[in-house]
């Protein structure tokens, strides 16, 4: 397998296979930046209005990646996984949802409380591509490649159906961190960068 | 490698153990419970709460949280009972939705690291209380979660990356969590009718399972029970209710089953909200397994989130090896858009071949193959 694309959003950075192709250090806040890129890319989803910050962020991430590679024309919906990772699961949007039980002026909302499972994203990502592959979400203290990269390999072994996977890392524990790398794993690679799908080639393309 | 049932624990409402558990079922018993008030939540509710103060007397000290006593007591619980033995390829898994959330709450949260939070906080505690050398795998899937921990645990033996697993799960009841499904206006107002006419909602429930796993045939629990597959798949449809035509299920059973419908069991999710219990029911006559014994367990001990899976699936194995099927508690009249064949009753019966499956938010579905050698 190979990693045909990976991109990165970091430091109101927006890097793909490595190069910056997007800055915006003017926006101040990280919705204001994400949709800056929303706009740059000239992408048309009302529903990224409802997400969540770390939904919005994953797939702002999942957009770039997908752009331009045509996997709706290359494999069936059952044959994309989606594989994302992070640190603090919800924790954001888990602070927001937990101030509205406190505060004696709100009240618990489900359309927060929905975005306090961190698989939400990879639904998000799934709803908009119409995949209907392998999910999962892992926690891990930091990106953990050695672990993304077994999970992923073992469900591409057992899962016969699975010829395509997104994996990476999607953490957002404040308005001013947050960490977005995504990787498009294939079997073939058009472009000829033939970066073979191993740990040492994630950790190198790992954006911190 | 083949990858071998070893041995398990379950906590509930109903107790501390399998066996005990399986007797309070065998009586047709319900741990879920009318409470006046719950913590902050001042309303009503139907509750299935375990019986803490059974599992904090196992503990001398408060170095952890109630969360983490409950996967470390079920640990504890399942190795005693087993021929595992943790060594340096030893693995473990956790399943969780909301771990140590109650942590967000300032008092609760001041004896403890701010980082005590966090899902992989608890996998390096429990982790370390074990002495478990291989790095912890964390699964956060929503209600699909235990089955995936149990998938993943199949996969790691089967590719040789461990030994042997520990697969554990757990949820606690919160004012998160409980106000959370009250906003969504999912919880019934009397105990969960699973697959019922009358179903109107789920039961909120808390609990902790784990699963041991092994590579080795004589550390395997007789008669043996073997993990054959699993997999997951997403219904691309909606964040918060399952596809109509239950195309995620479908998927995912069709791939561990590949089109075999000699199935004598099928243990359902069933959470009883209308939407759920009808959307298996149609994937499952997709799969052409409506006439297969089908039940849920969530009568009992309602909804446990991280855990069900795990317990759901314990008790599924109970059934291989002790040849028994189970009853659907609060079923009575069969109220679900495809016909399928609910389990009214507790009977004996052959039990060799079995799925297990399990839905949930984010238009997650799982589903695990296993069969009796």
């Amino acid at each position: 397998m190979i990693i045909t694309k990976h991109i990165s959003i970091v430091n109101a950075e927006v890097e793909v296979n490595g190069e910056k192709v997007f800055s915006n250090t003017a926006a101040d806040s990280l919705n204001a930046f994400l949709k800056s890129i929303y706009r740059e890319y000239g992408i048309k989803y009302p529903k990224y209005f409802k997400m969540d910050r770390l939904s919005k962020l994953g797939f702002i991430a999942s957009e770039i990646l997908l752009k331009e590679q045509n996997l709706s024309e290359k494999y069936k919906p059952n044959e994309v996984a989606v594989i994302i990772s992070n640190s603090s699961s919800t924790i954001d949007v888990d602070t927001k949802y937990y101030k509205t039980l406190t505060d004696k002026d709100d009240i618990p909302s489900p359309a927060l409380f929905v975005y306090t499972l961190p698989n939400i994203m990879i639904g998000e990502i799934c709803i908009r591509n119409k995949f209907r592959g392998e999910i999962a979400f892992l926690i891990s203290k930091e990106f953990n490649a050695k672990q993304i990269y077994e999970y992923a390999k073992s469900i591409f072994a057992n899962n016969k159906k699975i010829k395509t996977c997104i994996i990476g890392w999607v953490e957002l524990s404040s308005d001013t961190n947050y960490n977005a790398n995504l990787f498009l794993i294939e079997a073939f690679d058009n472009n000829k960068n033939n970066i073979t799908f191993d740990v040492s080639n994630l950790i190198k393309k790992y954006k911190k | 490698m083949k990858a071998y049932f070893a041995g398990y624990n379950i906590i509930t409402s109903l107790g501390t153990t399998v066996k005990e558990n399986v007797e309070n079922i065998l009586q047709n018993k319900s741990g879920v419970k009318l409470h006046n008030a719950y913590g902050a939540i001042t309303e009503q509710i139907q509750l299935s709460e375990v019986n803490k103060n059974v599992i904090f007397a196992d503990f001398d000290n408060d170095d952890f949280t109630t969360f983490e006593k409950f996967l470390i007591f079920s640990i504890r619980k399942s190795l005693i009972d087993s021929k595992i033995k943790i060594s340096e390829k030893t693995g473990l898994i956790l399943s969780t939705t909301k771990g140590n959330i109650e942590l967000l709450d300032k008092e609760k949260a001041d004896k403890y690291d701010i980082d005590r939070i966090n899902l992989w906080k608890s996998a390096e505690v429990v982790s370390k209380y074990f002495g478990i050398k291989t790095e912890p795998l964390v699964i956060s899937n929503a209600c699909i979660s235990g089955v995936q921990a149990i998938n993943a645990g199949m996969r790691m033996i089967q590719a040789e990356q461990c030994d042997n697993v520990i697969v554990v799960g757990g949820d606690i009841l919160s004012d998160f969590v409980i106000s959370g499904f009250l906003s969504f206006k999912s919880i019934s107002s009397k105990p969960c009718k699973p697959f019922d006419k009358n179903r109107d909602g789920l039961s909120l429930g808390e609990g902790a399972a784990t699963m041991l796993i092994t590579s080795f045939p004589c550390q395997a629990s007789e008669p043996k029970i073997e993990f054959i597959a699993g997999a997951t798949a997403n219904d691309a449809n909606h964040i918060s209710g399952p596809s109509r035509t239950g195309e995620g299920l479908y998927q995912a059973i069709d791939t561990v089953l590949q089109g075999n419908t000699n199935i004598d069991y099928i243990s359902a999710h069933g959470t009883a909200t209308p939407y759920n219990d009808n959307m298996e029911s149609i994937a499952l006559n997709r799969c052409g397994l409506q006439n297969v014994p089908v039940n849920s367990f969530k009568g009992y001990f309602g909804h446990t989130l991280g855990a069900a899976g795990l317990i759901e699936t314990a008790l599924t194995i109970y059934s291989m090896q002790n040849n028994i099927l189970f009853n659907t508690l609060g079923f009575d009249e069969l109220g679900t858009d495809e016909e399928i064949n609910v389990i009214n009753k507790n009977a004996p019966q052959q039990v060799n071949s079995v799925l297990k499956i399990a839905s949930g938010f984010g238009g997650s579905n799982a589903a695990l193959y296993m069969v009796k050698e």
